[in-house]
């Protein structure tokens, strides 16, 4: 497969740092899949939001390279095709709507890319169909819920018609079922659209649908792997300032008192057949 | 241990008096013991932070009562003031109001408006800002210059000086990391500890509520539909699961095993109390239900 983002020997130091403070990206070496579905799992301050920033020219390398097909970040003239190729969304939905009818802000980034009229109207149509809130197409942004806001946000990214998405804890001011719509929908564009997805969050539950979990911490990649196998380091997860998922504490603490169960299971059902074996196969 | 909270029948209307009256509580009572931690449970839009509301006197509840330490808090409408400075209400994103110059100007904006001395003041804002776990350093700092985690705490310090009996927290963790959850929920274990308070915690982390909770109040449309103990309330989940809401993941878990065929008690809402169950499931030998 095709990769979509290229990363060598990465370090990024921000300008106020003194000189012999830690980097808050150091040395990162990372390529992603075109049409994969990354976690990025990390505290506050472990160089996760950075990284993200890094992807596509919001902030430059210190040393080293990141390239979007094929296309570097330090070019200045590459930027404006970067960032059409790579979207991004942020925590706070109330900081990235600009307009005040849903469709209009929706609109805003094909607009700029100079389209004519007609296909603008056809990319915010079924930007904002693929997200589920055509019937909000008219709406004030700020009459609508979080999880509703986070979906026109991604409407947005969408109608610029990008390769990958990079959204940066896209749930952390969403109640639960905010958080599940964004999820899904983000899955969605994944599996049925194609869209690669690096989605950086310290939920963990939200690995669930994913390829591939990075865990990032003081800047460094600290595990790198399927979810499975992540997840069964559960050594390292906590190691890194992540709190396991209650699921895989229940079986990491039944497998430390001799059952034989391995741990890398997020959901309750998947969980639940892992000790349901456990018990019947008489292995105990 | 003594009742320092009560509220009977309170409701509250939005836009009260107009065609698009809206009722967003409705007839909630609830009681809490010093000493004791309620989590309240709802969706967005179920009343929650409303309700949390009434209980300093920031709304008043167009009927029903709110007691403090046993006396209405409406009583005398011109002392609700002061009682304010009883029940601390720490809202959503509280580093949102941090205004003052410095650290230590915004932590004794509270105490300084219960008029108490200087030398109070200061001996509460060094006391509270260690309990929190920031280095006496940071009084100095502009609160605009820390992380969010850190302000949320210097936040929280500012409620905590005023030495509330009751303190009520309105999604204290939202938007935290776990490391800055679970420090943020020690520093609210211990002064609960150390000054018998009484805690509210509005949260939708179903695990977070039964870990700290000793009691739990289920709002849905703006109603108290389910108040009790943790067991009590997480032992409803089909009513629960009803309304939308969800009962801590180790619940579930046992509820699978159960619906795969296991005989195992569904009664635990924490790890610890989930493991006991499936350890005790193999000594009874008898596995299948």
């Amino acid at each position: 497969m095709q990769n979509i983002i290229e990363i060598n020997n990465l370090t990024f130091q921000y300008d106020g740092d003194s000189p012999n403070s830690s980097a808050a990206v150091e040395g990162i070496n990372l390529q992603i899949e075109k049409g994969s579905f990354t976690v990025i799992l990390g505290h506050n301050g472990s160089g996760k939001s950075t990284l993200a920033k890094l992807l596509n020219g919001l902030l430059l390398p210190t040393e080293g390279s990141v390239s979007v097909d094929g296309l570097l970040t330090t070019d200045e003239k590459n930027i404006f095709e970067i960032r059409r190729k790579l979207g991004m969304v942020f925590q706070n939905p109330d900081n990235q709507i600009v307009c005040t009818v849903v469709e209009e802000d929706v609109a805003f980034g094909p607009e700029n890319l100079g389209l004519e009229p007609s296909e603008i109207r056809k990319r915010v149509d079924s930007a904002l169909e693929t997200v589920d809130m055509t019937e909000y197409r008219f709406a004030a942004p700020d009459r609508l819920s979080g999880g509703q806001k986070q979906r026109v946000a991604l409407a947005g990214i969408l109608a610029m018609e990008p390769e990958c998405i990079v959204l940066d804890e896209p749930t952390a001011m969403l109640d639960p079922k905010g958080r599940k719509e964004v999820i899904e929908t983000i899955t969605r564009l994944n599996k049925e659209k194609g869209i690669t997805v690096i989605l950086i969050t310290h939920f963990m539950e939200e690995a669930e649908n994913a390829d591939r979990v990075i865990v990032m911490d003081s800047g460094k990649i600290t595990a790198d792997g399927s979810l499975f196998d992540v997840f069964s380091n559960t050594g390292l997860i906590v190691n890194a300032g992540l709190a396991l998922p209650q699921s895989v504490e229940l079986l990491s603490v039944l497998k430390q008192k001799g059952f034989n169960v391995k741990p890398g299971y997020i959901s309750p059902k998947a969980a639940a057949k892992e000790i349901y074996r456990a018990l019947k196969g008489g292995t105990l | 241990m003594s009742e320092i909270l009560k509220t009977e029948d309170l409701v509250f209307s939005y836009n009260n008096g107009s065609p698009v009256k809206r009722a967003a509580i409705n007839k909630v009572s609830f009681t809490l013991k010093k000493g004791e931690t309620l989590g309240i449970i709802g969706h967005t839009g179920s009343g929650k932070s409303t309700l949390v509301q009434t209980l300093n006197g920031l709304i008043k509840p167009e009927s029903g009562t709110v007691f403090l330490d046993g006396e209405d808090l409406w009583k005398n409408p011109k002392q609700v003031y002061q009682k304010r400075f009883r029940v601390g209400l720490v809202f959503q994103y509280p580093e949102y109001q941090l205004f003052e110059e410095t650290v230590y100007k915004d932590i004794a904006f509270g105490p300084k408006n219960m008029g108490l001395s200087e030398e109070e003041i200061d001996f509460r804002i060094k006391k509270y800002i260690s309990l929190l776990g920031l280095n006496l350093n940071y009084l100095e700092k502009s609160p605009f210059d820390l992380s969010g985690g850190e302000k949320r705490r210097v936040a929280l310090a500012g409620i905590l000086a005023m030495e509330p009996e009751v303190l009520v927290l309105d999604e204290p963790t939202a938007g935290l990391d776990p490391v800055g959850r679970e420090n943020l929920f020690k520093a609210i274990e211990l002064y609960k500890k150390e000054r018998s308070a009484a805690v509210i915690i509005v949260s939708h982390s179903m695990e977070d509520l039964a870990r700290l909770s000793d009691k739990l109040l289920v709002m849905n449309l703006g109603e108290a539909k389910m108040f009790g103990t943790v067991e009590e309330v997480f032992a409803r989940y089909e009513e629960l699961s009803k309304m939308g809401l969800d009962v801590p993941v180790v619940t579930k878990i046992l509820l699978e095993l159960k619906a795969l065929g296991l005989n195992v008690n569904t009664k635990a809402f924490t790890p610890a109390q989930a493991i006991k169950n499936i350890e005790l499931l193999l000594k009874e030998g008898d596995i299948n239900a």
